[in-house]
C-alpha cells in the first residue's frame, strides 16, 4: 500500500484546500513534512486515519469526545460550518498483482443542529504505473465500496496494524513496557502476519461444520418417508385384494347374466312374453266382453221395440191401404146422414111436383154413397190407425239405422273378442311358466345385487387407486427430499471429516507460522535494536515467549528489566519493535512517524536517520519539527527524500498552509518565519 | 180362447227358454213378437194342428203386443183373411196361436235365429 495524495479542505487549522503529493520513488521512500509545534503535524496524521477509519480512527485530537463533536470541531474555525470540511486520501493497493487506485473522500457539514457525514470511495481497478511517469487514474465511484468501506478497509489495512504503522514517536515509548508490548506483539503477529487469517479459517471451518448437522426437520422427513412407505404398501395390498375381489365379482356377474339369459330364452320358448301379457289381454278381453254385453243389451232393447215389424213392410203397406179405405168409408157414412138431412130440407123447399124425381135421384145418390161406405173387408181399425202407421214408419227408419249401427259394433266387438281369445289361446298356462317366472324374478334380483356389488368393488378399487397415486406422489416427493437429505448427510459427513482434518492442519500450520513469525520477529527486532542502539553490547539476546512477552538478555545471560532502560532507550526499543514487525510483514505498509526523534540524543538520532527511516518501509512519512530533523540530519537524509513540505502557520489568521520544501532546502526561501 | 191373453204350449215354452239364453233377450213377449213376425213373413199357409197351450207362460194381449197392439192386430186380421178365414175374434186368436207357435219353431230350427245378432240381422238385411 502506497499513499498517493492527501487533500485537506477546511480541516482543523488547514484553511481552504491543501494538497500534499505523497508519491515516493523506490530509492526515495521518505516524505519529509516539517512543521513547528501547533502547526498541524498531528492533524495531518489524524486526517489520514480519519479518512480511512472514520469513527473508529484513533485520532489524537479526539480524546474522549463524541465522533460528531470531533468532526464539528474539526471544521476550520473561520469556515462556514454549513459548507463543511473534507479529507481526501488517495492510495494504491496491489492485490493479486494488480494495482488498484483508491480515492476516499470523507466530507461532513453541519446542517442545523445535526451533522451530516458522507463517504465517497472511487476506485480504478486496473491502475497501471508506468516508470518515470505519473498516470492519471480513471476513477469510478463505487457505491458498494462506499457503503461497505468500514469492512473493506479492514482487508486493506486493519486498524490494529494502522495504529502500529502510523504512530506518534513521543508516545510509542510505552510500547517498551513488556505488558503493553505483549499485546501489541500479539495483535501485530495475528493481524499483520496473517496468523489471524489462519485462525479465522479455523473458526470458519468450525462454523461450517456446525451448519452441516442434519436438522430435526430432515430427521422428521426420514420418519415421514418410512410411514409413507408403509402406507403405500398397505394401500397396494388393499388394492390388490380389491382388484382380485372385483375380478371374482365380475366373473360371478357374468355367470349370473348368462343364467338370466338362458332363463329368459327358456321363458320365451314357453311363451313367457305372451304370458306376461295374459293379464293385459284378459283385461282387454273383459273390457271387450263388457262392451259386447252392453251392445247386446242395447240391441236387445232395440229388439224389444217395433223392430220385428220391419219384416212386415209389405204387409204394413196393405194395412195402410185398408186403413185408408176404412177411413174413407167412415167418412162416407158420416156424410150420408148429413146429406139425408140436407136432402130432406132441400125437398121441403121444393115444389110438390118436382119432389118425386128429385127424391128418387137423391135416394139413388145416397144409396150409391151408402154402398161405398160398406167395405168388403173391415179390420175395424181404430180411427187413428193411419197416424199410428205413420209414426211407426218413422220409428222403424230410425230403429233400422240404429240396429245396423249396433250390429256393426257388435260384429267388431265380437271380432275383437275373438282376436283376444286367440291371443289368450297362445298364452301358456300360468302353472307352466310360473316356476320359470319365479326363477327369472329371483335371478333378476340376484343380478341387480351383484351389479351393485361389482359397482361398489370398482368404486373401492378406483378410490384405492387414487389413494395409491396420492401416496406414491407423496412418497416420490419424500424420496426426493430423502435423497437430498441422504446426499446432504454424506456430504455433511465428508465436510465434517475434511474440515476437521483441515482444521487440524491449519492449527499446526498456524502454530508453525506463529513460531516462525515469532522467531523471525525476534531476529528482526534484535537486529533493529542493535542497529539503532548506541550501546551495542547492552542487549545480547531478545526472546518473545508464548504469551508474546518480550524479554531482553544481556551478555551475561541475565534478563534485563525494561524499567532499567532509559526513556530514550525504551523509545529505541519500541521503534525497533515496530521496525522489526514491519520487516517481518514485508514493508508493505506506509509508515507515518510523527515527532520521531523527540527524546533521543544525537547519536540515536543519527542512527535513526541513517538506518531506520530510509528502510523503515516503502513509504515513510516523517512529521518533524525543525529541531528534530535539523539542517545536519536533513543533509544525511536528503538522498532518500522524495518530497519535502513545510506546514506554515499564520499566527494572525490562525491558519496553516502547506508549502513545498523544507527549511534548509530551496523551498525554505519562501517560508515566512 | 180369446185375444185377451196369449198362452204357449210346453214345447214352445221350452224352446223359448232356450232361446232366451242364446239370444240374451230376457222377455217372453219380445221373443214371442219376433216369432210371430217370423211366421207372418212366411207366405205359406201353416199346417193346422192342435196346439195345446198347456204351459205356465201366459200373458195379456197388451203385454204381448205392447205399444203397437193395433198394428199387430191389423196384421193378424190381414193374415186371417189371407189364410181364408173371416177375421172374427175367434179366427184371429187361432191365427195368432198357430203363427206364434210356427214362428217359435222357425226360431228354434234355424241356427241364424238363435242369436240376437241373427234375429236383428234378419230384420235388417243390410
Amino acid at each position: 500500500m502506497l499513499l498517493r495524495n492527501i487533500t485537506l479542505e477546511e480541516f482543523g487549522a488547514y484553511r481552504g484546500k491543501q494538497s500534499l503529493d505523497l508519491t515516493v520513488k523506490k530509492s526515495k521512500p521518505i516524505i519529509l513534512i516539517g512543521g513547528l509545534n501547533g502547526c498541524g503535524k498531528t492533524t495531518l496524521l489524524d486526517a489520514i486515519q480519519l479518512a480511512l477509519y472514520g469513527p473508529r480512527a484513533r485520532c489524537s485530537g479526539r480524546g474522549s469526545k463524541a465522533y460528531e463533536t470531533y468532526l464539528r470541531e474539526s471544521i476550520n474555525r473561520q469556515h462556514d460550518p454549513a459548507r463543511g470540511s473534507s479529507v481526501t486520501l488517495e492510495f494504491t493497493v496491489t492485490v493479486d498483482g494488480k494495482e488498484h487506485y483508491y480515492r476516499v473522500v470523507r466530507s461532513w457539514h453541519v446542517n442545523g443542529k445535526t451533522l451530516k457525514e458522507f463517504l465517497n470511495v472511487s476506485v480504478d481497478e486496473n491502475y497501471v504505473t508506468k516508470p518515470g511517469r505519473r498516470t492519471q487514474p480513471e476513477l469510478k465511484y463505487s457505491r458498494l465500496l462506499s457503503e461497505g468501506w468500514a469492512d473493506h478497509v479492514e482487508d486493506l489495512l486493519p486498524l490494529e496494524v494502522a495504529s502500529l504503522s502510523f504512530f506518534d514517536g513521543e508516545k510509542i515509548e510505552s510500547l517498551a513496557d513488556p505488558e503493553r508490548a505483549a499485546s501489541v506483539i500479539e495483535s501485530a503477529v495475528h493481524s499483520l502476519l496473517g496468523v489471524s487469517t489462519v485462525q479465522q479459517l479455523r473458526t470458519d471451518l468450525l462454523a461450517l461444520q456446525r451448519r452441516q448437522k442434519l436438522s430435526d426437520e430432515e430427521q422428521h422427513l426420514m420418519d415421514n418417508i418410512r410411514a409413507q412407505e408403509h402406507e403405500c404398501e398397505s394401500v397396494q395390498e388393499q388394492l390388490d385384494v380389491a382388484e382380485q375381489d372385483s375380478k371374482h365379482q365380475d366373473a360371478l356377474l357374468k355367470n349370473a347374466r348368462h343364467k338370466l339369459e338362458s332363463l329368459e330364452r327358456e321363458f320365451q320358448n314357453e311363451g313367457g312374453g305372451l304370458f306376461e301379457r295374459r293379464l293385459e289381454i284378459e283385461q282387454e278381453r273383459k273390457r271387450a266382453d263388457e262392451r259386447l254385453a252392453e251392445l247386446r243389451l242395447s240391441l236387445a232393447q232395440l229388439a224389444a221395440g217395433p223392430l220385428p215389424l220391419l219384416m212386415m213392410r209389405t204387409h204394413l203397406k196393405d194395412v195402410r191401404k185398408q186403413a185408408r179405405r176404412e177411413q174413407s168409408a167412415a167418412e162416407a157414412g158420416q156424410v150420408l146422414d148429413v146429406l139425408e138431412q140436407r136432402d130432406q130440407w132441400l125437398l121441403d123447399l121444393l115444389p110438390e111436383d118436382a119432389r118425386d124425381t128429385i127424391t128418387k135421384r137423391l135416394e139413388e145418390d145416397r144409396a150409391k154413397r151408402s154402398k161405398s161406405s160398406v167395405l168388403k173387408v173391415d179390420f175395424v181399425l181404430p180411427h187413428d190407425a193411419l197416424a199410428q202407421l205413420t209414426v211407426l214408419d218413422e220409428v222403424l227408419v230410425r230403429d233400422e239405422a240404429r240396429a245396423s249401427e249396433l250390429l256393426a259394433h257388435v260384429a267388431a266387438a265380437a271380432e275383437e273378442l275373438d282376436q283376444l281369445d286367440r291371443q289368450l289361446a297362445g298364452v301358456p298356462e300360468q302353472s307352466k311358466v310360473e316356476d320359470l317366472q319365479k326363477k327369472r324374478a329371483a335371478q333378476l334380483k340376484e343380478l341387480a345385487r351383484m351389479e351393485a356389488t361389482v359397482a361398489r368393488g370398482r368404486e373401492r378399487a378406483a378410490e384405492l387407486k387414487r389413494r395409491r397415486a396420492n401416496v406414491e406422489a407423496a412418497l416420490e416427493r419424500a424420496h426426493k427430499e430423502f435423497v437430498r437429505t441422504k446426499v446432504k448427510a454424506k456430504e455433511v459427513e465428508r465436510i465434517i471429516k475434511y474440515s476437521e482434518k483441515a482444521r487440524g492442519t491449519l492449527e499446526r500450520f498456524g502454530e508453525a507460522l506463529l513460531q516462525r513469525h515469532i522467531s523471525r520477529l525476534e531476529v528482526a527486532v534484535l537486529q533493529s535494536f542493535k542497529d539503532l542502539m548506541r550501546k551495542r553490547g547492552l542487549v545480547q539476546d531478545l526472546r518473545i515467549a508464548d504469551d508474546f512477552r518480550l524479554t531482553l538478555t544481556d551478555s551475561q545471560g541475565d534478563t534485563i528489566d525494561p524499567g532499567r532502560l532509559s526513556a530514550g532507550e525504551r523509545q529505541i526499543l519500541a521503534v525497533s519493535l515496530l521496525w522489526g514487525l514491519m520487516k517481518v510483514a514485508g514493508n508493505r505498509l506506509p509508515s507515518v512517524i510523527d515527532t520521531p526523534l523527540g527524546r533521543l540524543d544525537s547519536r540515536h538520532r543519527e542512527h535513526l536517520v541513517d538506518r531506520y527511516f530510509p528502510q523503515a518501509s516503502d513509504q515513510v512519512l516523517l512529521l518533524s519539527t525543525d529541531k528534530e530533523i535539523d539542517e545536519y540530519l536533513l543533509g544525511r537524509l536528503k538522498k532518500s527524500v522524495a518530497h519535502t513540505y513545510t506546514l506554515v502557520h499564520d499566527d494572525t489568521t490562525f491558519t496553516t498552509n502547506v508549502v513545498e520544501g523544507y527549511w534548509w532546502n530551496e523551498g525554505a526561501l519562501h517560508v515566512a518565519r | 180362447m180369446s185375444l185377451d191373453s196369449v198362452r204357449l204350449s210346453q214345447p214352445a215354452k221350452d224352446r223359448l227358454s232356450w232361446l232366451k239364453r242364446t239370444t240374451g233377450i230376457p222377455n217372453w213377449n219380445v221373443l214371442c213378437r219376433w216369432a210371430l213376425v217370423m211366421s207372418l213373413k212366411d207366405p205359406s199357409t201353416p199346417l193346422v194342428k192342435d196346439i195345446v197351450t198347456d204351459s205356465t207362460v201366459e200373458m195379456s194381449w197388451k203385454t204381448f203386443a205392447g205399444q203397437y197392439g193395433d198394428i199387430y192386430l191389423a196384421l193378424l186380421k190381414q193374415r186371417c183373411i189371407a189364410d181364408g178365414d173371416e177375421p172374427t175374434d175367434e179366427n184371429v186368436a187361432k191365427t195368432l196361436t198357430i203363427h206364434l207357435h210356427r214362428g217359435i219353431g222357425h226360431l228354434g230350427g234355424q241356427k241364424e235365429f238363435q242369436s240376437l245378432e241373427g234375429l236383428v240381422g234378419a230384420a235388417n238385411p243390410t
